[in-house]
């Protein structure tokens, strides 16, 4: 195991299994995608177990779909806690999302109104799966492409709300905090104020495209697929002085370049840290 | 009041065009629809690129575009939707599907070979286990050889074509220009003893003892059922055990034996 524990990771794709096992590239810790070790046996969990015994590890799941209506999928829950009891990630986390209704699952983080009953629904199912994992769980804000007539909450007071309800944290996405700003009009700044800084556990960095449509009509869309935005690094700094410290990630998913490209967004999120808090724990 | 349940059954029905959603939706006009857009596309990507990544020879051997569109196709069909939250095990349909896919009708052994690799994509992240040895038979005598029960490592399928997927396979790795449609099928055994999924391709009657012992016959059946067939069983053997193709062994009883 490393014997500092720095403060920004990496996602880890697996482009990079062999290259991170044979050159064991100084970052902080590694994060994956909870699901794409949900197999039994295999190469992808033998990288991990490897892998494992060099870094910290963070578990971030995209398929648990914690607002559903019709409740968590238990057969999901289970497996993540076998994995968990295995990887003895240091951070596990999820989304302020919903993917799957009646039995089908529509692979998107898709938008949940923010109401009151949305509010009661999305904490029971936080605190049934931080109560069967026996640990805290994480909740990221998502980039979002519409917003809900019905919504009687702001995004932030909604997160908040939940996370004080249940002990949770918050995963604070800068890039979804800047997407999601630029598709509805909200003022990025006045969003990461409302953030409140107790309450955040780990912070996302990552890059986003723009998608024009026929009329004119320009969206961000969330592809994770560039280096981050001068904006978003705007913002991450903002975070900092807001008093926001957590561990931080480089994530990138579609497009994926060399390590180098991500070692060195790691160092330049690293670099604007204070020298006291480069390293947690 | 907004029932969360009746939400989101309204957008799956919307994502698969039977409604629409644009009435929950803050703003009114073309950006509704362009907002709601950029979800069923994340949706159909998502969706799209987890066949790419199960079936990556097929994708080589009819090319992007139109594996693209076979895939497009396969999702718009609203049948095949996943039912869990990974889209690994998701999929297994694609081959029946691309039986009655009519852009690619003209290439007959294009589902068969879908299956083989299904077939691969299956063992790859099946649970690890050892496969025997030769040295795991060191202390069985040769007058219990006959009683031997042998069980097939858990990664190991069979699948059986019509076609000489073999010949697919060397033209997708590049080894062979072109596909012979001989008369010849093929006969494959797909296993993953340690961390490559491998396949075997098998003459008639190894295909048959593999079967046989597969069903859970002891040796002594096995041989009996396959009197007539030329088989070295020293050879199939020693290649079960240089293959990793076995996961155990028992002994059987007089008594079952008969």
């Amino acid at each position: 195991m490393l014997k500092t524990k720095k403060l920004v990771g990496v996602g880890l794709r697996q482009p990079h299994y062999t290259y991170v096992l044979e050159n064991k590239p100084a970052v902080g810790w590694f994060e994956v995608h909870s699901e794409n070790f949900f197999g039994e046996g295999g190469p992808a969990l033998m990288f991990l177990e490897k892998i494992r015994e060099t870094y910290p590890l963070s578990f971030h799941g995209v398929g648990l779909s914690l607002g559903s209506a019709d409740g968590i999928d238990k057969t999901h829950l289970k497996i993540l806690k076998k994995r968990i009891d295995r990887f003895s990630p240091f951070l596990v986390s999820e989304h302020l999302s919903w993917s799957k209704i009646q039995g089908r699952y529509l692979p998107d983080l898709l938008p949940i109104p923010y109401t009151k009953e949305v509010l009661h629904l999305f904490s029971q199912h936080v605190d049934e799966t931080q109560t069967y994992l026996g640990r805290e769980i994480l909740i990221e804000n998502p980039s979002s492409y519409l917003e809900y007539k019905c919504s009687t909450f702001s995004e932030t007071d909604f997160l908040s709300t939940l996370c004080r309800a249940t002990g949770a944290k918050i995963l604070l996405d800068v890039n979804n905090v800047y997407v999601s700003a630029f598709n509805h009009g909200w003022n990025p700044r006045a969003y990461l104020q409302a953030i409140p800084p107790d309450l955040v556990g780990e912070i996302h960095l990552a890059g986003h495209s723009s998608q024009t449509f026929a009329g004119g009509a320009t969206f961000l869309v969330d592809t994770h697929s560039t280096c981050v935005c001068e904006e978003v690094w705007a913002l991450y700094q903002q975070a900092i002085q807001q008093g926001i410290y957590a561990p931080v990630l480089i994530e990138w998913d579609e497009d994926i370049p060399d390590f180098a490209t991500l070692k060195a967004e790691a160092l330049k999120a690293e670099s604007y840290l204070p020298q006291e808090r480069i390293a947690y724990g | 009041m907004v029932s969360l349940l009746s939400l989101q059954k309204d957008f799956f029905e919307s994502y698969q065009g039977r409604s629409s959603f644009a009435n929950y939706l803050k703003g009114e006009g073309p950006s509704s629809k362009h907002r709601l857009e950029i979800y069923y596309n994340n949706i159909t990507f998502a969706l799209r690129k987890a066949l790419a990544i199960s079936y990556p020879l097929t994708w080589k051997l009819i090319g992007e575009d139109c594996a693209n569109g076979a895939a497009y196709a396969f999702i718009q069909a609203g049948t095949f939707l996943p039912i869990g939250g990974t889209l690994d095990k998701w999929s297994s349909a694609f081959p029946d599907f691309l039986d009655h896919f009519s852009p690619t009708q003209n290439l007959a052994y294009l589902s068969d070979f879908a299956r083989l690799e299904w077939c691969q994509h299956v063992a790859y992240s099946l649970e690890d286990k050892r496969p025997l040895t030769v040295h795991d038979f060191k202390d069985v005598a040769p007058e219990s050889y006959a009683k031997l029960c042998l069980k097939l490592h858990p990664t190991v399928q069979l699948f059986s074509s019509p076609y000489p997927l073999d010949q697919v396979m060397a033209v997708v790795k590049g080894e062979v220009d072109t596909v012979e449609l001989d008369n010849r099928k093929a006969n494959a055994l797909i296993v993953r003893p340690c961390q490559s999924v491998n396949i075997h391709w098998l003459s008639e009657a190894e295909f048959t003892f593999f079967l046989f012992i597969h069903q859970g016959y002891p040796l002594i059946k096995v041989l009996e059922k396959m009197e007539n067939t030329a088989i070295q069983l020293h050879e199939i053997l020693s290649f079960c055990l240089q293959k990793g193709l076995f996961l155990e062994y028992t002994f059987t009883s007089e008594q079952e034996e008969h």
